[in-house]
């Protein structure tokens, strides 16, 4: 009798303070997102994945590890709100060090992905993300899609 | 003990018996989340990404220097491209325990790469990385990153332009200024502040040559060497 009632007790507290923690000052997303990221099949192994809200507001952003697998976070906290997004990747090969260039910046790294997933018009990735955990796969193709003008440059 | 000797029966009596606790612990998490009293003029905190050309970058520092003056807030850049900003110490020991007055703040953003080691000097600290912004981002006079800090939670993204790669090399610039003088020297009549170029067109100019010379040389230099 006396340890279920103090059991009980113990669980008001906790979600008492759970409540206070949840409600705090927002700053909890209610949704995650991760997955792999392909192109033409094959892992990439360095880039970043951003996902732009298509209501407006800060996207979220994440590393792509060397496994290939990516794990979104806004700002410093993991995870992102629920709702429509158009993602947009970006990888470049590590810049080259030239030791003659005292001091000078290194050139940058020579593009791994395609130009039209650099901008969220150009990038055709689309997706809702839905409160909970989310796992989303993106395929890219080195195949320009419809209408990509190979001539012009971002 | 003093709890042991209250029958639990009434889970609400021994909420309120302890509700000075629970105040008390309730208040710190408050204070410990950033969302401290509003008499607080560190009413704000500044979270975000830092990227270049649309990749997170890894390493570098983010300063925002407040418009109207004071301390300016910093925060590194982490290996995940994020950064969280505190004012002096901050709270160091919550990653973003720091907490930055509301109101309006010019950036500064240095990104560097990873920091080199000298060869010649295996026993000093590696050399600072290279730049990899474009270089106006580095001071509050040059650049155009502006924001408004609300009270409250704030996240912010810079997604900078990468620096000028670096000239190919340092012959190069000399055989282009061969080429280019003897072209230029028919047009330009700067050429012949050099002392190398100025023998050959001066016989081409004869009359621009004697007025510029003269000046350029003696004006800066003169002073500094002769003090």
């Amino acid at each position: 009798m006396m340890p279920s009632i103090s059991i009980k007790c113990g669980m008001v507290w906790m979600v008492g303070v759970l409540a206070v923690t949840a409600i705090g000052c927002g700053g909890t997303y209610d949704a995650t997102v991760s997955g792999a990221v392909t192109l033409d099949g094959n892992q990439l192994s360095r880039g970043t994945v951003a996902y732009h809200p298509v209501s407006g507001g800060p996207a979220a952003y994440a590393r792509i590890g060397g496994d290939g697998s990516y794990s979104v976070q806004t700002g410093r906290e993991e995870g992102l709100p629920s709702g429509e997004y158009e993602v947009t990747v970006v990888a470049n090969e590590p810049p080259v060090e030239k030791q003659s260039n005292l001091g000078g910046p290194p050139a940058p790294g020579k593009p791994i992905t395609p130009p039209w997933y650099r901008t969220k018009q150009s990038s055709g990735l689309r997706f809702t993300v839905e409160a909970g955990d989310n796992d989303i796969n993106l395929e890219l193709k080195s195949q320009p899609p419809a209408g990509w003008n190979t001539a012009r440059r971002p | 003990m003093q709890r042991n000797s209250i029958p639990p029966t009434n889970c609400l009596l021994r909420l309120a018996l302890s509700s000075a606790r629970a105040a008390a612990v309730l208040l710190s998490l408050a204070v410990v989340q950033g969302c401290g009293g509003a008499a607080n003029k560190y009413d704000s905190t500044v979270t975000g990404n830092v990227l270049i050309d649309g990749q997170l970058v890894d390493r570098g520092t983010v300063t925002f220097h407040p418009v109207k003056g004071g301390a300016p807030a910093i925060g590194r850049i982490r290996p995940d491209g994020s950064f969280s900003l505190r004012t002096g110490q901050g709270d160091l020991r919550a990653a973003d325990g720091g907490s930055v007055p509301s109101g309006e703040y010019l950036i500064t953003v240095v990104v560097t790469g990873e920091p080199v080691l000298v060869p010649e000097l295996p026993d000093s600290p590696p050399k600072g990385g290279v730049r990899l912004m474009a270089e106006k981002y580095a001071t509050t006079e040059t650049t155009d990153l502006r924001r408004d800090v609300a009270p409250g939670p704030n996240l912010f993204q810079f997604d900078l332009e990468q620096a000028a790669p670096a000239r190919p090399a340092e012959g190069d610039p000399a055989e282009s200024a061969d080429t280019a003088e003897s072209a230029a020297s028919a047009v330009e009549s700067n050429e012949e502040t050099v002392p190398e170029a100025a023998p050959p067109s001066k016989e081409a100019k004869p009359a621009e040559a004697t007025e510029e010379p003269s000046p350029a040389p003696d004006t800066p230099n003169a002073e500094g060497i002769a003090s």
